[in-house]
């Protein structure tokens, strides 16, 4: 029952980190069909100017909406840096963009490190407690508000972004821009607009991703290279450009390295050979990843 | 930017662990490896060093002795590279207004290696083919086993200031290049030094182990060594990964096994996670009667590249428990007033010491030292100059090799250092105070280790009497527990 539970905690708090920042790439890819390889990059300034509030005096709940701005004002300056420069392109012939996404993402990092610092630093959790509910142990194992507070946040955030996508005018632009920018255009969205707006919104996904993670992980730079590389993962598994998939692919990674774990003090040495295992068996039987939905090319 | 510029990362630690970089593979693809790249294009060409350019005089290399740097300045070694631009950048403005050696200005090219071990190759082959270059300080950057072959081939004087060759059995006399030195406190000499703590001072017999099997892969293989020759069983040994989210399944296992202490190998920022989740199943240390009790609450033994610095302690708060150890050198008391490289760095960089910045500038003064001694850059005649030059005074304490012994450090070298906090001392009985320097060179508010005097004190008079009169008789150090005649005793429930 204890490893039960213990595989469970893990697969979930572990998923959800991931499908965290996972969430920004498909919000991305599904509007632009680019990889933004600056969004792990975001999970550091997030953090990074998260803590700068808080060290300037702000309280953690007023720091959260200033950097999550913050993170989506960075997100559209990777957009107008990154992307816009290099004007209409077909993303699947033309990879400069994988290569301004990652010069943006440098550009980020030095700016934080010059501006506020590369030194490792922690913020206040979100939750200590809930109506003073401060933490149980269920069949040995503890479980503390801030991990169910990441665990939620993943799973409101991936219904509200369905919701968003498939209920509001909104969300429908975005969708149409990811299917068919010509027509989009053509129906009178503004397809650039649209592209810069899921930049702003994984920016801002980006802040809030560092500040749940924070009492885990705490804010540093290896954040964004390490976990967004596992991101990146997770979200190829649950298949780009799908919220529901990002979530998924989070929560397939979660649970393989919990069960890995739980089955042997060796387990996670292997976590990486199973996920790319995973990787490669979900891409030759669904190359759209879990939940990728195909993409069907006009004639 | 050039490289010269690159001034990355911030905390302290000192371990050659961006290793892990090469296990994951990001070097071919990672952004990092971009920065690594940008560096002086006249420098990066790769060829041979030919006879001829191994044998140079004084003339040839002009008015300025180079030293060729290799260290992660990016990616996530990059707080040894700040360690490394402070501690030379002291160094050369030191050497340098005292005249240079024998009348030459010293400086220092600096190269990123990222987290690509090419990076580091081809920095060393740039380094071999510059006539300018009369040595070669390998600070932690990768790519120095790879370049072991070609140092042999040249020759060329190679200082390893923060990696560890010595352990893994790759330094001279055990392997043929005889131009490497190792500066680096090897992890073996850490694991004896704590393992025999455990055992002999503190009396443990069940010991847990958690390690980095990404980072520090070998360290498995040398704490089991280290346990068994101290007598010590394993109850436990746990494995996580770099940048691991949770490590509860570990957790679990490691309290259902019930070790008295509990050694953890790894970086700051997982030593300060994995320490929040053992506080969170309620396993934090108390004092040494509580570890033997029934209940887990193990004594705390980290590396010193994990809870040796202030970083994991600042980033676990509470859970980062008065009474961690680890295993230091008597050189890194580096606030010791007899220490020179604190006052350089505030003399010349306006920076307090955090620790580490001895040994780059030790490194440095070894290689322009050989240069003088031997009377010019001829590889040969430096490397018989460094095993022949007896003690070298520079940075902090006085140093040697030899024609037989390569690594500077010898086990009397070395110290244990535990967390301290400014808010005071753990409450024990009976009571004890902290150091001098809490008082004198400490920020207000700071947690961070400190050195432990008592259980390594006879060795370390044996290796260094002066230093070890002047941090007796200056208080610094915990002391516990000093008796009326001065001597120190064990009394004292926590170290």
């Amino acid at each position: 029952m204890s490893d039960f539970v213990q595989i469970v905690v893990y697969g979930m708090t572990v998923g959800s980190v991931l499908a965290l920042v996972a969430l920004g790439y498909n919000l991305v890819f599904a509007t632009s069909r680019v990889v933004n390889f600056a969004q792990g990059s975001m999970l550091v300034v997030g953090g990074f100017v998260a803590f700068a509030f808080i060290r300037a005096g702000v309280p953690l709940w007023g720091a959260l909406p200033l950097a999550t701005l913050v993170g989506a004002g960075v997100g559209v300056a990777v957009d107008m840096a990154a992307i816009r420069p290099l004007r209409d392109f077909d993303p699947g012939t033309s990879v400069g963009w994988i290569l301004t996404t990652f010069s943006a993402s440098l550009v980020c990092l030095d700016v934080v490190k010059l501006t506020i610092g590369a030194e490792p630093r922690t913020i206040p959790a979100l939750a200590e407690s809930v109506f003073g509910w401060r933490g149980s142990t269920i069949a040995g194992i503890p479980v503390v508000p801030a991990d169910v507070l990441i665990v939620l946040s993943a799973l409101v955030l991936m219904v509200v972004g369905e919701y968003v996508q498939r209920h509001t005018m909104a969300g429908r632009a975005l969708r149409a821009v990811s299917q068919d920018r010509a027509a989009a255009s053509l129906m009178g969205i503004n397809p650039r607009q649209m592209v810069m707006a899921s930049f702003a919104i994984a920016g801002a996904l980006g802040a809030l991703g560092a500040v749940l993670l924070a009492p885990r992980l705490f804010v540093k730079f290896d954040n964004g290279l390490l976990l967004g590389i596992q991101a990146f993962v997770a979200a190829v598994i649950g298949g780009l450009g799908s919220t529901r998939g990002a979530v998924l692919g989070g929560f397939v990674l979660g649970f393989v390295g919990g069960i890995l774990r739980v089955m042997s003090s060796a387990g996670g040495q292997y976590e990486p050979l199973v996920i790319f295992v995973v990787f490669l068996l979900v891409l030759v039987v669904r190359p759209t990843g879990l939940l990728g939905a195909p993409v069907v090319e006009k004639a | 930017m050039s490289m010269e510029d690159m001034d990355t990362g911030k905390e302290f630690s000192r371990r050659d662990f961006v290793k892990w970089a090469g296990a994951v593979g990001f070097g071919s693809m990672s952004v990092l490896a971009l920065t690594a790249c940008g560096g002086d294009k006249k420098n990066d060409a790769s060829s041979p060093t030919t006879g001829a350019e191994k044998s140079r005089g004084f003339t040839s290399s002009g008015d300025t002795l180079k030293v060729g740097v290799i260290a992660p300045f990016s990616g996530v070694g990059a707080f040894i590279g700040r360690i490394v631009n402070n501690s030379l950048d002291a160094a050369v403005a030191q050497i340098n207004a005292t005249g240079g050696i024998g009348g030459r200005k010293v400086a220092v090219i600096k190269r990123d290696t990222g987290t690509d071990p090419a990076a580091g190759v081809k920095a060393y082959q740039a380094f071999a083919s510059d006539k300018s270059v009369v040595g070669v300080l390998w600070c932690g950057g990768l790519g120095l086993d790879e370049s072991r072959a070609q140092i042999k081939r040249d020759n060329m004087p190679v200082i390893a200031v923060f990696n560890d060759l010595y352990s893994a059995g790759n330094l001279f006399p055990a392997v043929q290049e005889r131009s490497v030195f190792q500066i680096l406190m090897p992890d073996t000499m850490a694991f004896d030094v704590l393992t025999n703590y455990a055992k002999h001072d503190r009396g443990y017999s069940k010991v847990g182990f958690i390690y980095d099997s990404l980072l520090l892969s070998t360290a498995k293989d040398r704490f089991t060594a280290a346990a068994n020759k101290a007598g010590l069983t394993i109850a436990g040994l746990e494995t996580y990964q770099l940048n691991d989210a949770d490590f509860g399944p570990q957790v679990n296992r490691l309290k259902n096994a019930k070790g008295e202490a509990l050694f953890v190998w790894g970086i700051a920022g997982d030593t300060a996670g994995l320490m929040k989740a053992v506080d969170k199943v309620g396993g934090g240390y108390v004092d040494t009667p509580t570890a033997k009790g029934g209940e887990w609450h193990p004594h705390v033994l980290g590396s010193p590249g994990g809870t040796g610095e202030h970083t994991w302690a600042d980033l676990a708060g509470g859970a980062a428990k008065i009474g961690t150890l680890t295993a230091w050198h008597v050189g890194g008391l580096v606030a010791l007033p007899s220490f020179s490289i604190r006052g350089w760095m505030t003399k010349y960089l306006k920076k307090n010491v955090t620790g580490g910045e001895e040994s780059p500038a030790d490194g440095l003064f070894t290689l322009v030292h050989a240069v003088e001694k031997a009377g010019g850059t001829d590889r040969q005649k430096m490397v018989t100059a460094i095993e022949t030059m007896g003690d070298i005074k520079f940075a902090s304490l006085p140093f040697s090799f030899s024609a037989t012994r390569h690594l500077s450090k010898t086990m009397d070298d070395l110290i244990l250092v535990t967390l301290e906090k400014s808010s005071g001392p753990a409450k024990t009985t009976p009571a004890y105070e902290l150091g001098t320097e809490w008082k004198s060179v400490f920020p207000a508010g700071y947690v961070g280790p400190t050195h432990l005097v008592r259980p390594t004190l006879e060795a370390n008079k044996r290796a260094h009497p002066d230093v070890m009169a002047e941090v007796l008789r200056l208080g610094y150090g915990t002391q516990c527990t000093k008796h009326a005649d001065g001597t120190l005793g064990n009394e004292c429930k926590i170290h």
